[in-house]
């Protein structure tokens, strides 16, 4: 049933980005900026990250080149696709003053058709979960929905991840099993393709593809092996949930707390925490006023106040609040663990907490568990 | 058919509405045991369902429409859209007003309750959403206030009414101040109704115990209006509400009437008196041994401080009454009411999704652990 995998030469990758914006995308891929690899709008081959790896440690994300032709040999940065689905802020409706109050009218976000290019296995899992999230309640978020109108991905299997990936253990990579269009394994000559979908078809058509060969075939698959077999962190596979809240006096809170400076760096680099808060802007010309959200974090102080109370007053409570969110109360909630072992928490906490490890020291599970 | 499905085929959408297109699995659908993609925003094409866990993931690859705009919909766009992903794939559509977007409502009056409670009666501008608005005691609205912030406020008035709904609102900071300022004629915007209120069919036939505290809990005094516009629908009413100081009693001609109506019981605890007060002196909860719950044919609704309620609860369980028996109207900050914004969480429930009222074995867990 499964189609010949087949190979779309180095050399004709720009065909790739080509045929998407002929087909109307706006094409979005991974390049460095700032010190960091960010998914941006893509246009030419040249701007993805040819020769980069990224070197990630606790508390500590470093960009190194080299003469490499590789263009996806780094695991990932700060952000998954996250932000271009759920915007970071975003205005959601206007009320405009009238002689007799006011009336309201939506924003209509832009929905010109994405294509991503280079999305990560992690990234398409915290995407289905955020789906979830926003589309799979009673209440359908239109602006999220909008986004994802006709969107296009295109994975690369992981070859090299990060000492803080552990997305094995979790069972979200490095392989992109499910939810993609297209796959790609980058080798040094080109890139082995499997087609996921009727869509992910009607690109393929449009490429100079030949048939892999079986030494290609065999070259990707030992490679994103190579990079699972190279994680050293794990999670727990199990469900967590019943032994963090069985936990909920664990002295390791009070541990971790002295450390955590409550900054919420790890639910904004986190591609599947959804917390977001929303506020008004008024216009200069005080005749309209606009109802905007923007991502919240469990770490901050308005989240969890109610008026002449502060549910969440202390560090300990909120980082109780993130750990046993993410990896317990999401299971009641959507099905799963709300962690896909991106390692950007880890990577992105200015004081290097590790969550596998405090996750390890409070439930008192260790990682391979049989 | 569906309405959606109906005004599809006219080729009318609502003003205002948006349509979504879904393409999901197949295997994440089915045509029987499932939950509706439509909930009372919903309509779903055709009768399809979503199996449990299975809706939606990865679902949105087809199209939305832009909204505003009445236009034509081809149930052909939809297939093709479908078949696009492939044959395991179905299209599924649903349309509903974006809920994100506040309704503008009238305030029709408003009565001073106490000096920092008001009361707003409200009706909607548009006429035929006021005619189709259902609530049940105990859900919630998000009020808008303009320039302000939304905020969530509990409806007071009956379900049966249908031509206004009541907010009970206690002035506590910027939004609630901001309201108190507005005066009949003045706009808010409404979203709602949210939430899983009262267990009020359940209890049919039941005595009923309600117990609160602190300032005027708006959640049960909805209850306490239903039961007595249906007292023959229930046994015994106890009405139970506990004040830190007897000077804090509001509505307190509002309790003596409550008091005189049949099969009814008002007990009123302060914590520390001044001057006359007919009603116990201690706290709360030594009013519960007085009430004589029947185990087996009582139910208790609470809303109030979370301690109160826990030190209720406890006392109420010791007689036997059923963990399922006793109910809570919690709060915790709220910023969509949608279950997406994360802000209301206890643990793995959303407070406007899942409640805000829960029974006691659904919350026990959690209930008065810091941090949740
Ligand atoms: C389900 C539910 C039903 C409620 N019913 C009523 C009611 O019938 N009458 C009434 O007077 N009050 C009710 N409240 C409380 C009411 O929502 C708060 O008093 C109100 O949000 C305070 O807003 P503020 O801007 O005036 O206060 P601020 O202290 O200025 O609050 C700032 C923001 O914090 C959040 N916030 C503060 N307190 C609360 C709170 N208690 N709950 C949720 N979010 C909060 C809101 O986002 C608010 O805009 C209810 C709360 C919930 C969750
Ligand atoms: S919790 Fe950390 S490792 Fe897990 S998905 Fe979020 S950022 Fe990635
Ligand atoms: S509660 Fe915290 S951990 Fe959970 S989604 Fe929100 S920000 Fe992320
Ligand atoms: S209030 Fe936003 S999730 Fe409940």
């Amino acid at each position: 049933m499964q189609a010949p995998a087949q190979f779309l030469a180095r050399s004709a990758l720009q065909s790739m980005i080509d045929a998407l914006a002929a087909r109307g995308y706006r094409v979005i891929g991974p390049q460095v900026r700032d010190g960091a690899i960010v998914y941006a709008d893509l246009a030419q081959v040249n701007d993805l990250p040819q020769g980069w790896r990224d070197a990630q440690e606790p508390s500590s994300y470093r960009l190194t080149h080299s003469d490499n032709v590789r263009c996806f040999a780094w695991a990932n940065g700060p952000q998954a696709i996250k932000p271009h689905l759920f915007a970071a802020q975003e205005p959601l409706w206007r009320a405009i003053q009238t002689d007799d109050g006011f009336r309201v009218e939506a924003v209509e976000p832009d929905v010109r058709p994405l294509a991503f290019i280079g999305v990560r296995a992690c990234d398409l899992s915290a995407l289905a979960l955020q789906d979830r999230v926003f589309l799979g309640g009673p209440f359908v978020d239109p602006y999220y929905a909008a986004r994802g109108t006709e969107m296009l991905l295109i994975a690369v299997h992981c070859s090299h991840a990060a000492a803080t990936c552990f997305c094995a253990s979790t069972g979200d990579g490095p392989r992109a099993g499910a939810g993609f269009d297209l796959a790609l394994s980058e080798l040094e000559e080109g890139f082995v393709l499997e087609v996921g979908s009727a869509a992910g078809r009607g690109i393929a058509a449009l490429l100079p593809l030949t048939v892999a060969s079986a030494q290609q075939i065999q070259a990707a698959q030992t490679q994103v092996e190579a990079a699972a077999q190279s994680q050293t962190r794990t999670l727990p596979s199990r469900n967590l949930r019943d032994l963090l809240f069985a936990n909920l006096d664990h002295p390791r809170w009070d541990d971790v707390a002295a450390r955590c400076l409550s900054c919420g760096n790890c639910t904004l680099v986190c591609p599947t925490c959804f917390c977001h808060a929303e506020s008004e802007v008024t216009a200069l010309n005080g005749k309209e006023t606009l109802h905007q959200r923007e991502w919240d974090s469990c770490f901050s102080a308005g989240h969890g106040y109610i008026h002449g109370f502060q549910v969440r007053p202390e560090t300990k409570h909120r980082y109780r609040q993130w750990l046993t969110h993410k990896l317990g109360s999401w299971h009641e909630q959507f099905g799963r663990s709300g962690c896909v072992g991106c390692g950007r928490c880890i990577a992105w906490c200015p004081v290097g907490i590790d969550l596998t490890e405090e996750a390890h020291a409070i439930t008192g599970e260790t990682g391979h568990d049989e | 058919m569906s309405r959606a499905m109906r005004e599809l085929i006219l080729g009318r959408v609502r003003p205002g509405a948006a349509v979504t297109f879904f393409c999901l699995p197949k295997r994440n659908v089915t045509k029987e045991k499932g939950t509706p993609f439509a909930g009372p925003h919903y309509g779903g094409f055709p009768a399809l369902l979503a199996k449990p866990g299975g809706c939606a993931t990865r679902a949105i690859r087809c199209a939305a429409t832009r909204s505003d705009s009445a236009r034509r919909l081809p149930p052909a766009r939809l297939r093709y859209s479908a078949a696009r992903r492939g044959p395991n794939y179905v299209a599924v559509f649903t349309m509903h007003t974006n809920p994100y977007l506040p309704h503008v409502a009238r305030i029709v009056e408003r009565r001073q309750d106490a000096p920092t409670i008001f009361t707003l009666r409200l009706a909607f501008e548009d006429a035929a959403m006021q005619r189709q608005y259902r609530f049940q005691p105990g859900q919630f609205n998000m009020l808008y206030l303009y320039g302000v912030g939304e905020v969530a406020i509990s409806i007071v008035s009956d379900p049966e009414e249908e031509t206004m709904f009541d907010h009970t609102i206690r002035v506590v900071g910027r939004v609630t101040e901001g309201l108190a300022k507005l005066a009949p004629g003045d706009r808010v915007g409404i979203r709602g109704p949210y939430g899983r209120g009262w267990p009020l069919a359940a209890a049919v036939g039941k005595n009923v115990l309600i117990v609160t505290g602190g300032l005027g809990c708006a959640p049960v005094v909805s209850v306490i209006r239903y039961v007595m516009r249906r007292r023959a629908d229930y046994g015994k009413l106890t009405i139970i509400q506990g004040v830190k100081h007897s000077a804090d009693l509001i509505y307190r001609l509002q309790y003596e009437d409550w008091a005189r109506a049949p099969d009814t019981t008002v007990l009123i605890a302060a914590n520390a008196s001044a001057g006359p007060w007919p009603w116990h002196v201690g706290p709360v909860t030594e009013l519960i041994t007085q009430a004589h719950v029947a185990p087996d044919s009582s139910v208790a609704m609470m809303c109030g401080p979370e301690g109160m309620m826990i030190a209720a609860a406890k006392i109420l369980l010791q007689h036997g009454l059923g963990e399922d028996r006793i109910y809570f109207s919690t709060e915790r900050n709220m910023h969509c009411a949608l279950g997406h914004c994360g802000h209301c969480q206890f643990g793995g429930k959303f407070v406007c999704r899942n409640g805000p009222v829960f029974d006691y074995s659904e919350i026990k867990e959690l209930l008065g652990i810091r941090g949740f």
